[in-house]
């Protein structure tokens, strides 16, 4: 238990620590199969977990931002302007609108035109309005804090970070040619230079290949292009691969790392409590 | 019920999933055999009505061509499974459909580039941390079990990052059972309950012995990236402001503890004023735990007094990326406005970073994705100098904002914590001490033993190949 | 992401959200299209039914189970168990003033949401090594590449390992961290960017046909 609920009444903390430890157990329980106990430590954790963040969104978010100011200052829409409007009223009606539509969506459609129908309808305002936001800074995100600054990385020169004994110019040559070929890789897949059952993907560079050959013209560039594109393909898919490698060697530390944990909190933490060593200590008591 | 077997793994969806229950393979929502011509002559003209009365329930065409949205995308994410309409009424409407609703698979919108398209998020593709069966990669790009070789390539790298995560609670009532039949007869992961066994055991021998063990060397290896980092943080002057942005929770705190607490403390150090915030429900209770250890480690007077005086809690922020770039744009929005938190001075302090912006902002995460999200969303807006202190696996996923100089310094993983904490001028406590020594010794038994299983597989790879 | 069926609605519907991203758009990128406020507001919009949304996915999520408890469906028991516990956190938060900072939701975080999280999580840490067991396998494609990455970062980055690894190797995993493999997640980024780029496209096109 963290100093935060210290307040509480001692039982109350001992109470929590079986419970914490009753949860674990319960849960942990599915390693060795998917039991009744595995899943009733599931749903109290859903439960719970539904619980606090309604209360966190309750509280932290829509009560002081939107509820609260609007009940201190109703009129704020005529009063502060545009402001209150913009920022306090109209968020509310969508908000009001996104929940009573929404709910209403998960009940059956209705069978006659009416009000139902109409909160169907406009359910949908919100929801563009916030697809379109969402669009709009994926995109300019993407512009902005992806492609441009690592499109630039990936042309700029390389800086001092190669080491003193390599030859900068091959780094980023190297750099560059894998960047390339891991682009490729994605657009074309590993089956750029020809398929095994010998039936090409329709736009791949095999069917490109195929098309060439058809044509019946002895057009050497166009192979050789295309087989420049499959070994550069090649090697970006070969350094995705070592990359897979690495990352699954860092997530083996990530989750190794979560085991020990949990296995530090029931070896260390729980026999460490004031509750588990006067278990203990009767315990002992009763044996002598 | 009428069921249809994933091409994937085998398991039987119910006709109009658009995705394995299972293994989270797109079946692209086969259909039920059209009605017998005079069923209902006025059915699809009903049905139309009602769906074109109905903009915002997605309809089978559009779900299709649509991406499935990722889990990292909502809030309550780990809730999912929950959010969904009643089973039954689903079922009920997608086999409703007329036949004039056919499924048609969608083709690529554009040519050429749009082939790009295929990896819709390759960045999860790769490292995944939580969900790691994204649907996305498995687009099936030819008939039911005429998996090509690129299929088989994403299906082996899928299965390689992806574990058979519990079947969350309510998404389906029977697909944990059917799923453990399933991997009892080989299909799905195959469960080695013996190596399983055994890594548990030396995990917790380990763990036992580990405190007692004299540790030599010079520790975990730092990589690059920390050096700057430290430099970065160092370099700040009394009173500066640091925003905070806490992506992880307690589901991931056994690892990203070790590397949060080491930075907050030299912040703390520096005598920075923290605004920390987070867009995960459990986030703020999170960062409350750790900056009151934090504290605790520095042996300030009081919690109390170190919350009221360096560090402001800046809560929760729903909203995903559409409501990040506010703290970009205008911070003094997004952050507290709840009165009885923050008294008016801290309000100001606030109300600069609309001016002058954070002098130093770190992004404490668990996942690759909220690091890419800040790049993208918040600081192109402001400029600010950002350091990344993140999860082990995130690291080289990042990587590259580092190299391009976005990232002025990224600390990764335990191993990344424990270096920091060396450089950190504090004395170690005997049980922090005793903590790390048992992680380093687990830690070493669990790879120890993971690269016997390796071995082993492959051994067992080899002799399946010689059988007839 | 809309019914195609009702042209005028599906258009509006459009036009909304293409108003929308446009507005953010020409904001981020300097276009002076629309007042840099409008971009602010929206975000700020965002937030606000961000947290309606949270909501409403809750009661969602309560009226599953509740229909479940309802009907007497297959664990119909557990789904009431789940209910209680939320109407008793939901009670413990909202009768304290502080919300979530109150005692007695920091006691649910502390008994349940933490425990459970974390032993969640660290479930899958066991699962990993059947997974390594099957699939790092030197003879599946990309399994030499996949395997010696796994092998060369295992050798540094485990104590024991990193304690009797030559320098040499030490820095060959630096350097392929800093450069190949840090040029092909670089490959996975833009590939990423681009993917969005187009994924939008892709559906505003869609729907305006």
């Amino acid at each position: 238990m963290s100093p935060f609920s210290n307040g509480l009444p001692g039982i109350m903390e001992d109470a929590g620590l079986i419970l914490g430890l009753v949860v674990s157990l319960m849960i942990g329980s599915y390693i060795v199969r998917d039991s009744i106990l595995a899943r009733l430590g599931q749903y109290v954790l859903v439960g719970a977990g539904l619980g606090y963040t309604a209360v966190l969104v309750w509280r932290n978010v829509l009560w002081p931002r939107l509820f609260a100011p609007l009940l201190a200052d109703p009129m704020s829409w005529q009063s502060a302007g545009e402001t209150g409007f913009l920022n306090l009223w109209l968020p509310f009606v969508l908000g009001v609108l996104m929940w009573g539509g929404g709910l209403e969506l998960l009940r059956r459609p209705p069978e006659r035109l009416g009000g139902r129908r109409l909160l169907r309808l406009l359910a949908a305002v919100p929801a563009a309005i916030l697809g379109g936001v969402v669009m709009g800074v994926a995109v300019s995100g993407a512009v902005q804090g992806t492609l441009w600054p690592q499109l630039n990385a990936a042309v700029a020169a390389a800086d001092g970070q190669a080491g003193a004994g390599q030859a900068r110019w091959l780094v980023r040559f190297l750099t560059l040619l894998i960047t390339g070929g891991v682009l490729i890789h994605l657009q074309f897949g590993p089956n750029a230079g020809g398929s095994e059952n010998g039936s090409p993907t329709p736009g791949s560079l095999a069917s490109e290949r195929k098309e060439a050959a058809d044509e019946g013209r002895p057009r050497l560039y166009r192979v050789l292009f295309l087989t420049l594109l499959r070994v550069w393909e090649g090697i970006g898919r070969r350094a995705l691969w070592l990359a897979a490698g690495i990352v699954f060697a860092r997530l083996v530390a990530v989750r190794f790392a979560l085991v020990l944990s949990r296995l530090d909190y029931f070896l260390f933490e729980i026999p460490r409590s004031d509750l588990w060593q006067l278990i203990w200590a009767s315990l002992r008591g009763a044996g002598s | 019920m009428a069921t249809s077997d994933c091409p994937h793994c085998g398991y039987g969806n119910p006709l109009a999933a658009q995705y394995c229950v299972q293994c989270g393979t797109i079946l692209g929502g086969q259909k039920p055999p059209p009605a017998p011509t005079g069923e209902s002559a006025d059915e699809p003209g009903a049905r139309e009505g009602e769906q074109g009365a109905d903009p915002s329930q997605p309809d089978e065409e559009g779900a299709e061509q649509q991406p499935p949205k990722r889990s990292s995308d909502t809030d309550d994410s780990r809730d999912g499974p929950h959010l969904v309409a009643e089973e039954d009424e689903t079922v009920e409407d997608a086999q409703g459909e007329g036949p004039s609703q056919s499924a048609s698979p969608a083709g690529p919108l554009l040519r050429g580039l749009g082939g790009l398209l295929e990896p819709a998020d390759p960045l999860s593709y790769i490292t995944s941390t939580s969900g790691a069966d994204d649907p996305t990669r498995d687009r099936p790009t030819g008939p039911a079990g005429e998996l090509s070789a690129d299929e088989e390539e994403r299906r082996h790298l899928r299965r390689l990052f992806s574990e058979d995560l519990p079947t969350a609670v309510g998404a389906s009532p029977d697909a944990t059972a059917r799923a453990a039949e399933r991997s009892q007869n080989g299909s799905g992961l195959r469960r080695q309950f013996w190596l399983e066994l055994i890594l548990l055991l030396g995990m917790a021998g380990a763990l036992f012995w580990g405190a007692q063990t004299p540790r030599g060397g010079a520790g975990p290896h730092a990589l690059p990236g920390l050096e700057q980092a430290h430099r970065q943080i160092d370099s700040l002057q009394p009173n500066s402001l640091v925003v905070v942005n806490w992506a992880y929770d307690p589901a991931t705190a056994g690892e990203m503890d070790f590397v949060a607490q080491p930075l907050i403390e030299h912040l703390l150090q520096r005598q920075a004023k923290l605004i920390v915030f987070s867009q995960l429900p459990g986030g703020p209770a999170t960062a409350r735990r750790v900056v009151a250890r934090a504290e605790a480690s520095l042996q300030r007077p009081s919690r109390t007094q170190i919350t009221a005086n360096l560090v402001i809690e800046g809560g929760f922020l729903p909203g995903g990326a559409a409501s990040l770039p506010l703290l970009g744009a205008a911070p003094a929005r997004a952050l507290p406005v709840d009165p009885s938190w923050v008294d008016l001075r801290e309000r100001f302090r606030i109300a600069e970073l609309g001016d002058s912006g954070p002098a130093l902002t770190l992004v404490i995460a668990a996942r690759a994705e909220d690091v890419r999200r800040w790049m993208e969303q918040v600081q192109p807006l402001n400029g600010g100098t950002v350091v990344a202190a993140t999860s082990a696996v995130v690291d080289p996923s990042v990587r590259p904002y580092l190299h391009s100089g976005q990232l002025a310094g990224l600390v990764s993983g335990w191993g990344g914590g424990s270096a920091y904490v060396r450089r950190l001028e504090r004395a170690r406590g005997v049980a922090e001490q005793a903590r790390s020594l048992r992680q380093i010794n687990g830690l070493n038994w669990g790879v120890g033993i993971l690269i016997a299983a390796v071995v082993l597989g492959n051994l067992a790879g080899v002799t399946e190949r010689r059988r007839p | 992401m809309f019914s195609s069926r009702s042209g005028w609605l599906n258009r509006i519907v459009l036009l909304i959200v293409l108003v929308n991203a446009g507005i953010v758009v020409s904001s981020r990128l300097g276009l002076a299209l629309a007042p840099p406020e409008a971009a602010t507001t929206l975000y700020g919009w965002a937030l606000l039914l961000g947290g309606f949304a949270i909501i409403l996915g809750i009661a969602n999520a309560v009226r599953f189970h509740l229909v479940r408890v309802q009907r007497g469906q297959r664990e119909w028991l557990l789904s009431l168990l789940l209910l209680i516990v939320f109407a008793l956190v939901v009670g413990a938060g909202i009768s304290s003033p502080e919300g979530t900072t109150g005692l007695l939701s920091e006691w649910v975080f502390d008994a349940v949401l933490a425990p459970g999280q974390a032993t969640l999580f660290a479930l899958t840490g066991v699962f990993l090594l059947s997974a390594a067991y099957h699939f790092l396998r030197i003879g599946r494609p990309g399994g030499v590449w996949i395997t010696a990455g796994a092998l060369l970062m295992l050798l540094v980055q485990t104590p024991f390992l990193y304690e009797i690894v030559p320098e040499s190797l030490v820095d060959l995993v630096d350097w392929l961290l800093t450069w190949p493999v840090m040029a092909a997640m670089r490959g996975i980024l833009l590939g990423g960017a681009l993917a969005v780029l187009f994924i939008s496209l892709r559906l505003i096109v869609n729907n305006a046909k």
